[in-house]
């Protein structure tokens, strides 16, 4: 697998680790303002994934004419 | 076994908030990635996209495939449910009068996954046997990222959650709406079978007739719902103005009687929102890929407007209802919560019992037109796995069975958090699903732009617009 591919894995992963970590936070803690810190966070890898996706792309096939 | 069926569904819980908030992660995060990439298409489109959702009224007459206009009808069908009467009821219960502010906020977030959804799915649809088209997730899964294994997994994974899991739920929603309004013996066994016998006329008649059912059904109940909301509201049209400003202003404070902080209001107004419009979840998909157009954008259009249509005027409708009958102090003074505190405020009107009867009518269409669209999604993911009438009619007979057993019970709890777990984890493999294929969304999207500006009325979709059509087999 080329590293942009494994890169994409990788942020993927941690969006979920995110996920679980807020769920976490909400069930074991009585401040459930603390369960945004993760979702925030997770909302950031989020856009490093959709970018890294988009990176390959462009650098398979082009930029997208508009 | 009271207390297994106790631990069981505490055990389902927990899975299920751990799988919910992991979807929230990737339907929020990649929603608003969406948007932004779209440059806000569901909201500075959104005249063209209410007019191409109802003029394709005329379309596909006479044809085996569905118009956009029937595909737009179905996804409403299965939109508007349950959750636009009890679940925003809810919302305001456990989240306050700002819950709803925050499912506004999600529906236009997510109204732009909708969006690549259902362009994804057309762009991937497959005509089948029956002649018509079928598509979604499993679709785009296997064609797109040629996948056919990831394929069948969300395949299956749709036809337990909404075959099984969801017509369980509906079929017993609607039953139990009928019982609560027309008490006679054996009214459970009486209406569970007249749910099957529809059922039956229906799923037997295939997606044609399906669509003809909801295109004829949905618009005229949702536009009963909103003129009997708007009655129920003229009752207390004094409180109206302080319904609507208690939205806004507790969108970030929570009302002191509830405790807890802005963090209770967010995540109510989101679950309810997601729940309602379905936005993300891959559902939609499958009936978006069913419509027979001349471009996959044209359809993403019109159900990123179902999704609007769907929180901001439905549920929003039904909030106001809530909300008019006076303080959030007397609201929670109530002590109900769901479809029963609906019917306690439109009940406290001059309508009376009148009101809970026809509430509990409304409840019972929404239940059954929901658990249609549910089934369309399951055929086609059933045709998916295998293409033949042993398979369908196997899966139509199931769908059958469950939804007049489910009308025979009064609580389908453990099924729900089942079927709600399920549905979690397909919104993740999903939207990421959707992401990995983004690309192709948006060289549609150029394309329509393209034909648009160069004057073209109904532009037409060609593969080769695409930098890798190699899945692609509906579209020259």
């Amino acid at each position: 697998m080329e590293n942009i591919s494994k890169a994409i894995a990788v942020t993927g992963i941690i969006a979920v680790l995110m996920g679980i970590a807020m769920a976490y936070v909400e069930r074991h803690t009585d401040d459930v303002n603390m369960a945004f810190i993760p979702l925030v966070i997770g909302f950031a890898v989020i856009f490093v994934f959709f970018y890294l996706i988009t990176k390959r792309d462009d650098d398979k096939y082009g930029k997208i004419k508009e | 076994m009271v207390d297994l069926l106790t631990t069981l569904n505490d055990m389902i819980g927990v899975w299920n908030t751990y799988f919910w908030r992991i979807s929230f992660v990737f339907l929020i995060g990649l929603g608003i990635v969406f948007t932004l990439k779209l440059k806000g298409i569901q909201i500075t489109k959104l005249g063209s996209n209410a007019k191409l959702a109802v003029s394709g009224v005329s379309e596909g007459k006479g044809k085996k495939k569905l118009s956009s206009f029937e595909a737009f009808c179905i996804s409403m069908g299965a939109r508007i449910g349950v959750g636009n009467i009890a679940g925003v009821a809810t919302a305001i219960a456990t989240g306050g009068p700002g819950a709803v502010f925050w499912m506004w906020i999600f529906a236009i977030i997510g109204s732009a996954s909708s969006f690549m959804e259902s362009v994804l799915a057309q762009i991937y649809k497959e005509q089948k046997t029956d002649e018509g088209y079928h598509g979604g997730p499993a679709y785009y899964a296997t064609k797109g990222l040629k996948s056919r294994k990831l394929g069948i997994f969300v395949a299956i994974l749709l036809v337990l959650t909404f075959g099984v899991g969801f017509v369980m739920v509906q079929s017993c929603n609607a039953s139990n709406a009928l019982c609560g309004a027309f008490e006679f013996e054996n009214n459970h066994l009486v209406f569970a079978a007249i749910i099957a016998v529809i059922a039956a006329a229906l799923v037997f008649g295939g997606f044609k007739i399906i669509g003809k059912f909801s295109s004829t059904v949905v618009p005229v109940m949702a536009l009963l719902w909103i003129v009997f909301a708007i009655v129920a509201m003229a009752f207390n049209a004094g409180n109206i103005g302080n319904a609507i400003a208690s939205i806004f202003a507790n969108a970030f404070s929570i009302p002191s009687i509830l405790g807890g902080g802005i963090g209770t209001i967010i995540i109510t107004g989101l679950k309810r929102g997601v729940f309602s419009n379905e936005a993300g979840l891959g559902s939609i998909a499958n009936v978006a890929a069913t419509s027979d157009i001349k471009h996959p954008i044209k359809q993403g259009k019109i159900q990123s407007f179902g999704v609007l249509v769907d929180t901001l005027i439905v549920c929003t409708i039904t909030a106001l209802v809530v909300l008019s009958y006076g303080t959030f102090e007397d609201i929670i003074g109530l002590g109900l919560k769901g479809s029963n505190l609906v019917q306690a405020v439109a009940s406290s009107t001059p309508m009376g019992d009148a009101a809970n009867i026809i509430i509990a009518i409304f409840m019972f269409v929404f239940a059954f037109t929901s658990m249609i669209g549910y089934y369309t999604m399951s055929e086609s993911n059933a045709r998916f796995v295998r293409d033949n009438k042993i398979t369908v009619n196997t899966v139509r007979i199931a769908v059958i069975i469950v939804a007049f057993a489910a009308a025979l019970v009064t609580d389908v709890t453990i099924a729900d958090n089942i079927s709600d777990t399920f549905m979690a984890a397909m919104a993740a493999v999903n939207m990421t699903i959707v992401a990995l294929l983004s690309r192709q969304v948006f060289e549609a999207y150029a394309d329509w732009k393209k034909q648009k500006k160069a004057g073209i009325e109904e532009p037409e979709f060609h593969r080769s617009v695409l930098s890798d059509s190699s899945g692609v087999t509906e579209w020259k």
